[in-house]
């Protein structure tokens, strides 16, 4: 494994804010996003393993060597900051291949490989230009190329996309993308920004508080959040209180619901979630009524050029409804197997909540 | 608007005239402005010995000044820069602005408290003044630096280099010093401006065979006014000299 974190915890001098006993193992050429609202912690496990701080406790490994003894410099770790910090006095080409420079590399050949390099991130003609005549784009390429001249033994992303602006974030996702796949190199990505984590990362790290919440495939944490936390950070939801009844049925407060969940005992407390995107629409009386039926009318209606999000309103509850569909239902129904029954929260017991 | 602008320029370069004119002029008692043409002020102010010494002893203080600025004000900035705690960075800068706050007057008791007593006998020598002109001095050059650690994101490009495999010593030379020569010139050229001109604390530390520019300067206002105006405007030229220079520095780190 070339990363690992073993029950790591860290606090920053004189605060209770840092990480708690964080295990995380990335793979070979594994792309891992680390996922979090600001101060949760995510920016620093990377410092963590960039060596910036060192560990209260607990061990970082890379490549099968303890690195908590190592400075920053020894550790061999490519990284690509959020403001990408290229050096304003050297030119691109010199930027690029500046990790060559200090590690003794003979000029000739620093310059071809740095050439190279500015080849793979589509630059190849810009060597001689200054960082600053470059665009917001081209910087990031720039700052991914240098963090990956001299063969690190991982990359590592620190919001590397947040200072883009929309349109060239997504285009600048599957460029990251495929230089890293090129590299085949084991990446961490840390972001706030759920649809870029769940749209590259081979898995993705939830974290919360300081602590991992959940680890999984991009589709696993969509689909199957543990907490109402993660089922929240990934994506909209619809939740509500419920109890557990006989044969698969569910009591909440917008009726009794059938699901197909396994494990769960009669007169379980839970949390019902159900995402906008799996509800059923009726714009006639169906002849059978499917499980889970509910007629209504639509009162919040918000226009999102691709989608339409609305509320539909249901026995003095609310439902969200995300759909293509321009024309309003009479009815919804939410199919059994799109229902997650997850653990109640202890803290939040407000019923029928949207989020 | 235009007239009050041209009204205050005016205040402000009438006098500076009035030294030019004053400097050719042959005799001038009495009258607004001076009668004849000449250049015997300039000749006699340059033969003058004592002040052939000042000038001497103006261009060794700031020369000394300006590298000893260099010396301690990089490596106390990059300190300051990277300090790891806000509030020491806070301190540090207080304590480093010091001198400007305080009178230079109060400073220059204080020299001459500490430094007549009887186990630190330095008054009146030279590298005394240059140590009070690089305590007056160092807060200037300290801002600059700092300010151009700020805008530059040192920290950042010196974090990043690190990770990329850059020692200490490389990261210095490769990316501190090549970062901050500009600034580092524009600080010390209002270092030398400063020096250059410095009066109060020179004139109460300096010893009499150290005496710098200014502090002669005052002499020369005792006798032809023709002389002291030559006297000043050479002082004024040089102090021109190092501020073109400063702004030319500064506009060429912004365009390059």
């Amino acid at each position: 494994m070339p990363i690992r974190f073993e029950a790591v915890s860290f606090a920053y001098p004189g605060t209770q804010t840092g990480v708690r006993a964080i295990d995380l193992a990335v793979g070979d050429g594994e792309l891992v996003a680390l996922i979090g609202p600001s101060g949760s912690g995510k920016s620093t496990c990377l410092k963590l393993l960039a060596g910036f701080y060192r560990p209260d406790h607990g061990r970082i490994n890379v490549d099968g060597h303890d690195v908590d003894t190592l400075s920053p410099e020894s550790r061999r770790l490519g990284i690509v900051f959020q403001n990408y910090a290229l050096f304003p006095h050297m030119s691109t080409r010199d930027n690029v291949a500046y990790p060559l420079k200090v590690r003794g590399v003979a000029r000739a050949e620093r310059r071809r490989t740095a050439n190279e390099m500015l080849d793979r991130v589509g630059l190849s003609d810009l060597g001689d230009r200054a960082p600053k005549t470059l665009s917001g784009g081209q910087q990031q390429r720039v700052a991914l190329a240098r963090a990956l001249v001299f063969k690190p033994r991982a990359l590592l992303l620190d919001e590397p996309l947040s200072a883009l602006d929309a349109g060239l974030r997504v285009a600048m996702r599957d460029e990251i993308r495929r230089v890293q796949r090129e590299a085949g190199i084991a990446t961490i990505h840390v972001t706030h920004d759920q649809e870029e984590a769940l749209s590259i990362a081979d898995r993705v790290v939830i974290m919360s508080d300081g602590a991992i919440a959940q680890i999984g495939k991009p589709d696993e944490v969509y689909d199957r959040p543990r907490t109402r936390f993660v089922a929240r950070f990934v994506g909209q939801a619809n939740f509500w209180q419920g109890t557990v009844g006989e044969e698969n049925q569910v009591e909440t407060p917008i009726g009794r619901l059938r699901h197909n969940q396994e494990g769960v005992r009669p007169g379980d407390k839970v949390l019902v979630l159900v995402r906008p995107e799996r509800l059923d629409l009726f714009f006639e009386n169906p002849k059978t009524p499917p499980p889970n039926y509910f007629k209504g009318h639509v009162t919040q209606d918000r226009f999102l050029g691709s989608i339409r999000r609305f509320d539909f309103a249901v026995a003095g509850n609310v439902i969200r409804v995300e759909t293509r569909n321009r024309a309003a239902p009479r009815a919804v129904a939410i199919p059994p197997d799109a229902i997650r029954l997850l653990p109640p929260d202890d803290n939040e017991n407000k019923m029928g909540e949207l989020s | 608007m235009r007239a009050v602008t041209g009204a205050y320029l005016l205040y402000l370069a009438a006098p500076i005239l009035l030294l030019f004119v004053g400097s050719f002029g042959a005799s001038w008692t009495g009258t607004l402005l001076p009668s004849g043409f000449t250049t015997k002020w300039y000749i006699e102010v340059f033969t003058d010995p004592s002040f052939q010494r000042a000038f001497k002893t103006s261009l060794i203080v700031v020369l000394c000044t300006c590298v000893l600025n260099t010396l301690i004000g990089l490596p106390l900035a990059y300190a300051i820069n990277t300090a790891a705690r806000s509030g020491v960075k806070v301190a540090a800068r207080i304590v480093s602005l010091l001198p400007i706050a305080v009178p230079e007057l109060v400073l220059a008791f204080g020299f001459i408290l500490v430094f007549s007593s009887d186990t630190l006998p330095f008054l009146g020598t030279t590298w005394l003044l240059v140590l009070a002109h690089v305590v007056l001095t160092l807060p200037y050059l300290l801002n600059v630096l700092l300010a151009d650690m700020a805008s530059l994101g040192l920290d950042d490009l010196e974090r990043v280099a690190a990770t990329l495999g850059a020692s200490f010593r490389s990261r210095f030379l490769d990316i501190v010093l090549p970062g901050l020569q500009h600034s580092l010139l524009t600080g010390l050229i209002t270092v030398a401006a400063i020096s250059i001109g410095e009066f109060q604390l020179s004139n109460l530390v300096a010893g009499f065979l150290s005496r710098t520019y200014p502090v002669v300067l005052l002499q020369a206002f005792y006798g032809a006014t023709g002389f002291a105006c030559a006297a000043t405007v050479i002082l004024l030229v040089l102090a021109i000299l190092a501020a073109a220079a400063g702004a030319f520095t500064a506009r060429a780190a912004q365009t390059g």
